[in-house]
């Protein structure tokens, strides 16, 4: 039959990704926005997105040469040792933004949901709920947010509604009053949002080859619905607060859950439900880089009997660089380790991997 | 296991089926005489009981003695052998185990004299109930007949259903002392041979004394053996065998059980219920979607009460948050116990229910409901609030079709109150969240728990016809996914 074998469509390729993609975009661009452009954040986010697409292209250009998933390639073109240390830095990127995306999601719980429960417990629940289903595979995980789509996507296009029914419109006038610098540093920061699109490298051993073409159809359709999400969230969130109040705000978009009034209901409140949505968008987040970090154990170990062991290993780690971004003072070098180890990898390893194949092929033909 | 082969001469074969069967009171050994000269001496052993009485001209036994003694003794052996007295059921053996066996199946066995074979004749066979409507699957809408306890009866149900020879029951037994006989029914050219011959190695994994009921092979052959919920789906339902049958769908009889199992099953089956199809697709997708928020609220209601009016007062407005607080003054427990030991006693009042006689059972279930509930009120010792959600809790389990999968909820309930009363809606979301990956994780036979809601497109969106709601019954079109691929279109204009 079809199922267990390690596939998966491209319906749950386009909602996996959208899951990747909204949860930590719409919690944490729309203050920042705010303050880099202003009311013209939504300029950033088109070209963000833009930008997205451009990357994305190259990508799918680089893997349509590759004819294989990048680590594949790797094993197959790149001497052992070069192999060793690109899959020790994407490993080490890898349990990076999976500790940066627990920490956020263990965050927006304790400030949300449970004030006063530590910050570790619900780490540790996080990650042992994110190994569970890890440990499923990627058709597992898959499943679960082909279900979640529906759902919580039609919650929040309600409550959006809703919210829209209440702007202010006087925050909304003034555009164009940020200057280039401004949104292009906006555009910037909604394109590193977007960097699981480099997880389309790891993808084509999960779907059939001939469905090549439909996947990045998929990922892209994926990025610009997020794309789209977080441009009507940020209007209005602009019309609900103000620029100048959102960019004091951490996690706006919950704040503005807790303003929504549902007219008829009996409800008085709705932000402890909607965060369900920051919930399982997050933790699709955090998923997806620890499914991904585990594989790269496994790639460097060369050994399929201790998955759980390697898995047990990785969530330690990302435990770790989460419980140091808790730490105020340690955040500072989650920035350092974005420019020097995530955003070389994310944009250009892709492409020395193919020049070296290439090189390598003339070299030896 | 050495096997004797059945003599000529009687004498050996009396001894021997005599030494097989010593100390059974219950075995029943008749030694006579067949032929007009009454000179052809024959042995008949059966079990008390199962065979009528043997004189009876109205039984196939009492007609083949009968006219065996009118014959002449030389045509004897050519008329057994060519079963020349158009005795539809006769089975000849050929050593004395395989007729032991035989006759274990509730049949009568003849030895006659000078005859080299032992010959199985079927009679009334083992007491059973007859055909009754089935306890649990009530239906308004159609058949009221339900499986019994015997294996044939349950085939014939099936069989009187779809009536076409492409039907195929395979059988095969099971218990190495029990020797039950287990059914495998299915349309030849729907089913998929790869899930065909999984159930099969499933069923003969394992070697078991004995087969009592078609829940030892359930829980035999399901893969993931701690999951709450039920990875086969049964029936009591000829009706709903059938329709399993069309899609494709093998169903597994066993002897001596009333419940059948459908394999493969995905969680959408467990929700639907025959008269779905019977019903228009407006009522029928009215109670699907009743029944999917059942299950739902079974499962998670008293945990969002909990996480509700213990960690997130704001969700609620001012009034009703003083009613809730109003109600549960004087009550000495924790809200989080206090739910905890209303639920342990309704399931306990359930228990009960189940378990005492009849009209006991339903008095039970008053006494328990009513009484207790209003004295626990009374006394103080639980509120109102929590008396109504527990029963809204158990309404909604009630309303799930299937009782195993029924039961499942109500495990995992547990779970979730547990979660939600330390953690609140984070505690929640967490519970349901891994009951998600669990169920993500779960399949049957190759086919993955949550069909149709996942993987629809293999079957190009057409098994979401007939999920959480029900499409015109013009519009479903194809088989289910567990039809073989090419054999999927199930309805066309003539």
């Amino acid at each position: 039959m079809f199922s267990n074998n390690n596939r998966i469509s491209t319906r749950q390729v386009f909602r996996l990704f959208v899951f990747d993609f909204v949860g930590e975009s719409t919690l944490i661009l729309p203050s920042q926005l705010a303050a880099f452009a202003g009311n013209d954040g939504l300029a950033s986010i088109v070209l963000g997105g833009i930008m997205g697409s451009l990357y994305l292209w190259y990508l799918a250009y680089v893997l349509k040469k590759m004819e294989t998933d990048l680590v594949t390639y790797m094993e197959r073109i790149l001497p052992a040792w070069m192999k060793k240390i690109f899959l020790v830095l994407l490993l080490v990127y890898f349990t990076g933004m999976a500790g940066y995306g627990a920490y956020i999601f263990s965050d927006v719980i304790q400030k949300g949901l449970i004030a006063g429960e530590p910050f570790p417990l619900i780490l540790i629940l996080v990650l042992l709920t994110a190994g569970y289903a890890v440990c499923g595979g990627i058709e597992s995980r898959a499943r679960v947010y082909e279900i979640l789509f529906v759902v919580l996507f039609v919650l929040l296009a309600v409550m959006l509604l809703i919210a829209a029914g209440d702007l202010e419109m006087e925050y909304l006038y003034g555009f164009f009053q940020a200057d280039t610098g401004s949104v292009m540093k906006g555009s910037l920061a909604v394109f590193f949002c977007l960097m699981p699109l480099f997880l389309l490298a790891f993808f084509p051993s999960y779907v059939q080859k001939a469905k090549w073409g439909k996947l990045v159809h998929a990922v892209h359709a994926a990025m610009w619905f997020a794309i789209g999400v977080l441009a009507v969230l940020y209007v209005i969130l602009l019309g609900s607060f103000g620029s100048r109040s959102l960019t004091t705000m951490k996690y706006p978009a919950i704040t503005l859950m807790s303003s929504i009034h549902l007219r008829g209901s009996f409800l008085k409140r709705l932000d402890a439900f909607m965060i369900a949505i920051w919930f399982f968008t997050l933790f699709a987040l955090v998923t997806v880089f620890l499914f991904y970090a585990q594989e790269l154990v496994q790639k460097l170990r060369k050994k399929d009997t201790h998955k759980k062991w390697y898995l047990c290993g990785v969530m330690a780690a990302v435990f770790g660089v989460a419980e140091m971004l808790h730490q105020s003072s340690h955040g500072e070098w989650f920035r350092d380790y974005l420019l020097y180890i995530g955003i070389p990898l994310f944009l250009f390893l892709p492409l020395f991997v193919l020049l070296w194949g290439k090189g390598k092929k003339r070299h030896e033909g | 296991m050495e096997h004797t082969k059945i003599s000529t001469d009687i004498e050996q074969n009396i001894k021997q089926f005599q030494q097989l069967f010593a100390d059974s009171a219950d075995i029943k050994m008749k030694e006579m005489r067949l032929g007009k000269g009454k000179k052809r001496r024959c042995f008949l052993a059966y079990i008390e009981v199962a065979v009528s009485n043997m004189l009876l001209e109205t039984t196939a036994l009492g007609r083949l003695l009968a006219a065996l003694s009118e014959l002449p003794d030389r045509d004897l052996n050519q008329v057994l052998n060519e079963n020349a007295m158009g005795i539809s059921d006769v089975t000849p053996y050929d050593t004395i185990e395989d007729a032991a066996q035989g006759m274990l199946t509730g049949d009568a066995i003849l030895f006659v004299d000078g005859y080299g074979h032992a010959l199985k004749i079927a009679d009334k066979g083992y007491p059973g109930m007859g055909v009754q409507e089935p306890d649990s699957e009530k239906v308004i809408r159609g058949s009221k007949e339900g499986f019994t306890d015997s294996i044939k009866t349950n085939t014939a149900l099936i069989r009187k259903r779809v009536r076409s020879t492409r039907v195929k029951v395979e059988e095969v037994q099971e218990g190495v002392r029990s020797h039950t006989a287990i059914d495998l029914v299915y349309m030849a050219d729907l089913k998929y041979e790869s899930v065909l011959r999984q159930i099969r190695e499933k069923i003969t994994e394992y070697e078991i004394d004995g087969v009592m009921d078609s829940g030892i092979l359930e829980q035999l052959a399901e893969k993931k053996w701690y999951s709450p919920f039920p990875q086969f789906q049964t029936t009591q339902r000829p009706d709903r065998a059938a329709l399993a049958v069309l899609e494709g769908r093998i169903v597994l009889l066993c002897d001596n059980s009333p419940v059948a199992l459908i394999l493969p099953t995905d969680l959408n089956s467990f929700l639907k219920t025959s008269d779905d199809y019977y019903n228009r697709f407006g009522v029928a997708t009215f109670a699907r979607i009743l029944r999917y928020m059942a299950a739902f609220f079974a499962m998670t209601l008293p945990g969002l009460y909990l996480a509700v009016t213990n960690f997130h007062t704001q969700i609620l407005p001012t009034p009703l948050l003083l009613s809730f607080w109003e109600a549960r003054i004087g009550v000495p427990f924790p809200a989080a116990l206090e739910v905890i030991l209303m639920e342990i006693s309704f399931e306990l009042l359930r228990e009960a229910g189940v378990r005492l006689p009849g009209a006991m059972g339903n008095t039970i279930g008053i006494v328990g409901g009513l009484i207790i509930g209003q004295a626990a009120v009374d006394a103080n010792l639980v509120s109102p609030i929590v008396v109504i959600v527990v029963a809204f809790t158990a309404l909604c389990s009630f309303s799930i079709p299937n009782e195993e999968f029924a039961f499942s909820f109500r495990i995992l309930k547990f779970y979730v109150i547990v979660l939600s009363a330390w953690l609140g809606f984070f505690g929640f979301l967490i519970a349901l969240l891994t009951v998600f990956i669990h169920l993500s994780r779960l399949e049957s036979f190759g086919i993955p728990y949550l069909m149709p809601f996942v993987g629809a497109d293999v079957n190009d969106y057409h098994d979401e016809r007939d999920s959480i709601w029900r499409a015109p019954l013009k519009k479903m079109v194809r088989r289910p996914i567990y039809a073989k691929r090419g054999e999927r279109i199930r309805l066309r204009k003539k």
